[in-house]
């Protein structure tokens, strides 16, 4: 699909018309998704993308320009296009965008899975979703009332040609599951959420068995049926593995995104300073064994390293693309991602998770008199003022150091520094999760970290 | 790529499809053309020309439906429908299959092409930008975050083996402005607003004023005060919560499998009987006005909510027939050729007493303008329960407004149904709504 002469000759071409800077990516994908309600196949979809896309930088300006229907007319009209826009963005800009230039490099990644799967039929992957649904009405006839789940295998190829000669083919491959169900008792509704992946291929299932998955939705269910509302106000609590990557993500990471901190979130004149408790360490990590933002290339060509945002306390550095790091004098760390080759990458996180401490988890609880543990969240957003909101679907009250009666309905909100600079102990446990990150473009992400304790957070509910 | 020969592609697939052992298909086949120019951190950042041209093709066999989708050039139709034959075999035989939509009479509409618009250049997409950017620099203490202005052409044809056989042609143009306001080391959340259009650039001096404007009202916040009030909702933010709530629970597949909190509820009170909520895919320059859906079924005006009682839901073809009563035309593929129809509002316009936006405030003692709001994602759209983040927000306290901070509303918002008051007269279509401001009566503000 990719001619590399012609990939050159596009690159040759755009060079002697002046332009600094241009990145030609391709991409060829095939996606399997299912989606099963209740006891029905609600959707089996197979889909084929393919397309190319051209990235130029003329005077301080880009220019894109996406094609699907491609012959080498429509190559060269595409590279033509994304140079006159280009040359049209240049002349209104203020500040000439500039960007790390590398070493030139050859390289291709092989997906590393054990199970391709292209190689599973889609009945057999119909099958075995439908089996965890089963499963599910099965151990949960006195509650479940729905469940759905959507189910996900990408394999993509990817191929990346620069004028910085960076020739890269890197192939990946995604499998996700999600479940929903609801339960209903006595006019109560509960809802629950499971989310889980793998870079694998087709292992979801060996990883988490049916059963498994079935178990965890049914209990937050029955949790949240006998559970009381949470009280409004500031308490102490404990934060699960859970919770804490949404946190690192959602609270911390997108402030610590360098697009978004240059535009000027809450952490851009704090960079050196210490902000949060000694014993917070954050870092944005490509390497993770089988995490979502695991990758040796980015969508730059960017070889990925590790990001380390916070170091004890004190904000060490961003997440950066070929262009913020120019900016900031500081090297790329590889986090520029696209959702599919026909849109411009965007400054993304891989996987983001808090380090862990040396605190046996049993002793966070010890010694709080009246607050909340929150196990594991529903869903969570954050502003670039630093203030964020998670929404919890897993969450005891904690009575006298010991966890107590389940809670339902409740939010937290907060400003993230003032909350990072509260937690006062951090477990030596460590999990991570597999999830879809929403910044305009989707991109699978994981987040994680061990237990952790915060003096004092703002519960919601109702009054 | 004309729509004629989108047309003629889709025939092609769907008699391949015949000929090679389905029962039914449906080919959907569409050619996007988006340009766009973004602006980043006050400067130009990107032109952008993306061209997108595929088919998604729906195969039935034995009650059992399977779908393909593949972009670019066709070059292989058997290939494409022999995949399709195999994912429909992967599926289940669905017993509540009854077919594809037929061939019906298809309403004509105006105002949602504009010949003009595919002409625009992206130099003037790139000149109104700059205009945009100037007068956001002529706000002291506000600084540009990001914004677009996007043009789209969409082309696109039904054809399935029930003899719908359906193109059309539309235009769409969405522009943002993203603005923060920051003094004395304070930067206030995001200034976000969003024009739809169909037939014209947007308004780009209104749009930016309007941002500026709501960030230099957000400086200086005082904390907010929690307690039971009245809330004025945006458009923007009453959008962004009825996608979460209202918009899935008058949903026919909801209400199919009983996840809705209005099953059973036609012909019941659900709102004052001052209110009445029209879904209306006709209406001059809608933005989701077309002649028909995403299953070639054509649109049509849907009555809701009329003086306060229910009296519709809104479906696709599949779910309507379930329910009972047919499709009113709400099937949707949210991204193009690459998705299944699911059922979406189109547009969704509100009726109800009205008064200034001045008045409105002028006349609360103590409450909360809401301009954007956080997390409505998190609602439980079957219990309608949610809890958001407020920001930017504004107390009320007798008639003036200041800004505030840490201020999250909760509640359940098919309980607030009953307690909508008022809409401002200043309407406007933020995606699927028309509405001015709101204002809800007894809401909890948690600080």
């Amino acid at each position: 699909m990719f001619d590399e002469d012609l990939v050159e000759r596009i690159i040759n071409k755009a060079m002697d018309l002046g332009a600094s800077f241009i990145e030609v990516r391709g991409e060829d994908k095939d996606i399997t998704q299912i989606e099963i309600q209740d006891r029905t196949v609600k959707s089996v979809i197979s889909g084929h993308i393919k397309g190319m896309s051209i990235r130029v930088l003329y005077n301080g300006a880009w220019g894109f320009s996406a094609i699907n229907l491609y012959d080498k007319e429509k190559i060269e009209h595409a590279l033509m296009e994304a140079l006159k826009a280009a040359k049209r963005a240049s002349e209104k800009v203020r500040e000439p965008i500039r960007i790390v230039e590398l070493r030139s490099v050859k390289d291709v990644v092989r997906a590393d899975v054990i199970v391709d799967p292209r190689d599973i039929d889609p009945s057999e992957k119909v099958a075995d979703v439908k089996r965890l649904h089963d499963i599910a009405f099965d151990l949960g006839k006195d509650v479940l009332k729905t469940i759905r789940t959507d189910y996900m295998d990408m394999y993509v190829k990817e191929y990346y040609v620069s004028s910085d000669n960076r020739h890269i083919v890197q192939e990946r491959c995604i499998t996700w599951l999600r479940s929903w169900a609801t339960g209903k008792m006595e006019g109560i509704v509960a809802a629950a959420r499971e989310e889980v992946g793998s870079t694998k291929g087709y292992v979801v299932f060996k990883k988490w068995s049916q059963e498994e998955i079935a178990k965890r939705l049914l209990n937050i269910i029955k949790e949240q049926l006998r559970a009381t509302t949470p009280k409004g106000g500031r308490f102490p609590a404990v934060l699960g593995p859970n919770v804490v990557g949404t946190f690192v993500h959602e609270a911390f990471g997108h402030l610590a995104e360098a697009d978004l901190a240059l535009s000027g979130s809450a952490i851009m004149d704090k960079i050196g300073k210490k902000i949060a408790s000694e014993k917070v360490t954050i870092v944005d990590d490509p390497e993770i064994p089988d995490g979502y933002g695991t990758f040796k290339y980015d969508h730059e060509g960017v070889r990925t390293k590790k990001a380390i945002l916070i170091e004890k306390g004190v904000i060490k550095g961003l997440m950066h693309n070929r262009e913020t790091a120019r900016k900031m004098g500081v090297e790329p760390t590889g986090n520029a991602r696209a959702e599919n080759y026909d849109v411009l990458p965007l400054i993304r996180m891989r996987n983001t998770i808090l380090l862990k401490g040396d605190y046996e988890v049993d002793e966070l609880f010890e010694g709080i008199k009246f607050g909340y543990y929150l196990k594991s969240f529903r869903g969570g957003q954050a502003n670039l003022d630093g203030t964020f909101q998670v929404g919890i679907q897993e969450a005891y009250e904690i009575v006298n150091g010991e966890i107590g009666r389940p809670v339902r309905n409740m939010s937290v909100s907060g400003n993230t520094l003032e909350t990072l600079s509260m937690v006062d102990a951090v477990a030596k446990d460590f999990e991570i999760d597999y999830g879809r990150c929403g910044k305009g473009q989707l991109a699978f992400v994981s987040s994680g970290g061990p237990h952790i304790r915060v003096r004092s957070l703002t519960i919601g509910g109702r009054l | 790529m004309n729509e004629e020969r989108l047309l003629d592609v889709g025939n092609k697939v769907v008699e391949r499809s015949l000929k090679l052992g389905a029962d039914e298909a449906e080919a959907y086949i569409s050619w996007t053309l988006r340009r766009s120019i973004s602006m980043y951190m006050g400067s130009i950042k990107a032109a952008e020309s993306v061209e997108d041209f595929g088919i998604g093709l729906r195969i039935v066999k034995d009650r059992k439906i399977g779908f393909v989708y593949s972009s670019g050039r066709i070059d292989d139709v058997d290939r494409i429908v022999m995949r399709g034959i195999s994912i429909a075999n992967a599926s289940k035989r669905d017993k509540n299959w009854h077919g594809f939509p037929t061939r019906g009479d298809i309403p004509k509409v105006k105002g949602t092409f504009s010949k003009d618009l595919t002409e625009v250049t992206l130099d003037e997409m790139a000149e109104l930008m700059y205009v945009g950017m100037k007068i956001i620099e002529e706000h002291k203490d506000v600084f540009p975050v990001g914004g677009e202005i996007s043009v789209y052409h969409v082309k696109r044809a039904i054809v399935n083996s029930n003899g719908v056989e359906l193109g059309d042609n539309g235009t769409y143009a969405i522009s943002y402005l993203e603005v923060v306001a920051r003094r004395e080391g304070y930067t206030t959340p995001v200034s976000f607003d969003i024009v739809h259009e169909r037939t014209r650039l947007p308004d780009i001096e209104e749009l930016a004023k309007a941002v500026c404007k709501k960030a230099l009202e957000s400086l200086k916040p005082i904390k907010a005060e929690r307690g039971v009030m009245p809330v004025v909702l945006s458009p923007l933010a009453l959008e962004e919560l009825m996608t979460y709530t209202f918009y899935e629970s008058i949903s026919a597949e909801n209400i199919y499998r009983g996840r809705s909190y209005y099953v059973g509820k036609l012909g019941e009170r659900i709102c004052s009987e001052h209110i009445s909520i029209i879904d209306d895919g006709l209406i001059d320059r809608g933005f989701f006005t077309a002649p028909f859906d995403d299953e070639g079924v054509a649109h049509k005006e849907t009555v809701i909510v009329e003086k306060g009682i229910l009296k519709s839901y809104i479906s696709d073809s599949y779910y309507g027939n379930l329910i009972g009563g047919g499709s009113t035309g709400n099937a949707l593929r949210t991204r193009s050729y690459r998705a299944l129809p699911t059922i979406h509002p189109t547009n969704i316009i509100l009726k109800m007493p009205s008064a200034d936006l001045d008045d409105i405030i002028n006349d609360i003692k103590q409450g909360l303008l809401v301009e954007h709001i956080e997390g409505a994602h998190s609602s439980n759209p079957e219990s309608g329960e949610f809890s958001i983040v407020a920001a930017p927000a504004w107390a009320i306290y007798n008639g003036k407004i200041r800004a505030v901070r840490g201020a999250m509303l909760s509640g359940n918002f098919y309980e607030l149904m009953n307690k909508i008051e008022l809409m401002s007269k200043n309407i406007k279509q933020v995606n699927h709504l028309i509405a001015g401001y709101i204002m809800f009566n007894d809401v909890h503000v948690i600080a």
